[in-house]
């Protein structure tokens, strides 16, 4: 979860009362969030303060006021940077490069950069462009790779220390369709398969919905809505999507007669709202088999994240 | 998700390490880098290299006709060989011959320091390296570092390989290693110089490259920074008839120190007292560093 409810030990990141500003504009208002192991994504619109908050969260900024934890370590002072740089591994936003050198030697430069011997920093930099798909290009200077080359490597980079904590900045910018699934499925196993907590900031809310659990929506430097997706996505009284067999019409007739709500499909489906009743389900199949139908499925409708996204951003400018 | 058995991902399972030098690997990829252009490697090193070889041969002329061979026996009636012998008859000291050899190839010492100091931090800042720089546990302190000993590796080879190269040739030239006995300081005075030189010059080299984004304007900015200096020094030693405004320039200074350290031959128009020389080269070196610290400490806020 991206929010209180995480105990602190349980918080890869733990941020209170941040702040930021850059001359008169105010890009974080005293922003506090916890952040629980696992994919995250920090969505938010062009200008809401998601870069900030990473450049804040890795020391590369320093706040004007409150304070963040991140892997246990205090990005405000020169140790507590140092050695938090050594369990977070970074995606930049922009395109970045070593200047002369082939992607294998970026990798593997960084890699001893943050404290890998060299013999390891070389091998550890040949499994992850393995793992994130460039081949004999590796051995190529960096600086003539295509947009979705660069952003692997960039991605490599970040993975050569095999860091606990991922920090993704708009990971699927400048790729083609083919590019930016490669690129989602790699996050997704980093996510989910391999156990990385990571935090995806990113405006593009589809990539956050397949590849994150929790989410974290800044808008004009607040946090405007936090949660688990799959909470974030379950509609004000669950409803359920039915297909029903056998006697349709009296299905409904019982559904009624029990209180139900049930709005028919056009592809002869039934949506029926639960309302937070227990054991609900059961009764839908109990009432379905004393009206003569049989359920061939059900399946509970969710929201998407977009329309949580844009109710979300207008609660807050309401409030 | 893994699609061939190539894309799996494996956990780690060395350690990582905390030392404090860690800044090497930069300095190694650096150097790495640089070398990988062969031809500006082989244009820039070879004036000097050919240089180093002449005045080498100078030297051993110079002991070899002190222990009486003659000028044929050198070298036949080459012209190369007569123009060394020649050399060696007029030029005297060893220590003399390094003080003109900075003299000599001064300029092309300055182009070495320019080509590799110029895109040191400017290309990095091109290509956003720096925002991967600062993600790892690199301080702004070690990023200087890294970058101070790339231009001082390839300024240092300029500068204090030949003096070293010209030492060596004099004590083996020389009857039972006279020369170690009698002049042997001027070794670690050469290195000294080389230093010093290299790191006044790395200084502000990388000081003009950290305020620049393209190292075509870094490069033409430091030949203008030593143009000016050079020339408006000159002019107004001349237009004031006063010696001192030699002052101005960084790299009439460092003559000054190279005939000071190094014995070599009086320049009759750098006569001022070295301690103002060292005290400018000082300042312009300081100043250098300042710019450093305050560039780098917004690349790395920006980054």
């Amino acid at each position: 979860m991206a929010e209180a409810s995480s105990s602190i030990s349980d918080s890869v990141v733990v941020i209170r009362g941040l702040e930021k500003s850059y001359g008169t504009v105010r890009a974080l208002r005293s922003l506090s969030l916890e952040l629980a192991p696992g994919p995250t994504g920090l969505l938010g619109p062009n200008g809401a303060g998601k870069t900030t908050l990473i450049k804040l969260l890795l020391g590369l900024l320093r706040p004007d006021a409150g304070h963040a934890s991140i892997a246990g370590n205090d990005p405000a002072t020169a140790s507590g940077r140092l050695a938090l740089r050594r369990s977070v591994g970074y995606m930049p936003e922009n395109d970045c490069s070593i200047p002369g050198l082939t992607g294998l030697e970026i990798v593997s430069a960084l890699g001893q950069l943050t404290g890998l011997t060299k013999a390891d920093s070389l091998s550890r930099a040949h499994e992850v462009l393995d793992y994130v798909g460039i081949d004999e290009a590796r051995y190529r200077q960096a600086d003539e790779y295509s947009a979705g080359m660069k952003q692997r490597v960039k991605l490599a980079q970040a993975l050569v220390h095999d860091p606990g904590l991922l920090l993704l900045d708009e990971p699927t910018s400048g790729l083609d369709p083919k590019g930016r699934r490669h690129m989602l499925d790699l996050i997704h196993d980093l996510g989910h398969v391999q156990q990385k907590s990571l935090l995806l900031c990113s405006h593009l809310l589809p990539d956050i919905e397949r590849t994150c659990r929790d989410v974290v929506v800044l808008k004009q430097g607040a946090v405007a809505l936090a949660g688990g997706i799959a909470e974030l996505t379950r509609t004000d009284g669950v409803r359920v999507r039915v297909e029903v067999g056998g006697d349709r019409a009296r299905f409904e007739q019982a559904l009624a007669a029990s209180g139900y709500a049930c709005t028919p499909e056009a592809n002869g489906r039934l949506t029926v709202r639960l309302d937070g009743r227990a054991a609900d389900a059961d009764e839908l199949f109990a009432l379905a088999a004393d009206s003569g139908a049989s359920l061939r499925s059900v399946e509970e409708v969710r929201s998407s994240l977009e329309q949580v996204f844009v109710a979300g951003v207008a609660n807050e400018e309401r409030a | 998700m893994a699609r061939t058995d190539t894309q799996v991902y494996r956990p780690f399972r060395g350690t990582i390490g905390g030392s404090r030098f860690g800044f090497m690997a930069l300095a190694r990829a650096g150097i790495a880098a640089a070398t990988k252009r062969k031809l500006p490697l082989v244009i820039l090193y070879g004036p000097p290299a050919i240089a180093t070889i002449i005045f080498s041969f100078v030297v051993y002329a110079r002991f070899s006709l002190e222990a009486g061979v003659t000028p044929e026996a050198l070298g036949g009636r080459s012209p190369a060989s007569v123009i060394a012998a020649g050399f060696a008859k007029t030029i005297i000291q060893v220590r003399e011959q390094i003080a003109l050899f900075h003299l000599a190839m001064s300029l092309f010492t300055l182009l070495v320091i320019a080509w590799f100091g110029a895109g040191l931090i400017a290309d990095d800042r091109r290509l956003g390296a720096h925002l991967l720089y600062f993600a790892r546990p690199l301080s702004r302190g070690g990023y200087l570092a890294a970058k101070f000993l790339v231009l001082f590796f390839f300024g240092g080879i300029t500068v204090v390989a030949p003096g070293l190269v010209i030492c060596i040739v004099a004590a083996f030239a020389s009857p039972d290693f006279a020369f170690l006995r009698d002049e042997g300081s001027l070794i670690p005075r050469s290195i000294l110089f080389g230093a010093l030189w290299a790191g006044a010059w790395g200084s502000v080299m990388l000081a003009i490259s950290s305020l620049f984004v393209r190292k075509t304007f870094a490069l033409v900015a430091s030949f203008a920074f030593f143009m000016i200096t050079t020339v408006v020094s000159v002019v107004l030693a001349n237009l004031q008839d006063d010696n001192r405004f030699l002052m101005l320039s960084l790299q009439w200074n460092l003559q000054r120190i190279a005939g000071w350290m190094l014995d070599g031959p009086p320049m009759e128009n750098l006569q001022w007292d070295v301690r103002w020389s060292f005290a400018v080269v000082s300042g312009v070196t300081a100043a250098a560093w300042g710019i450093l610290c305050a560039r780098v400490r917004r690349f790395e806020a920006s980054s």
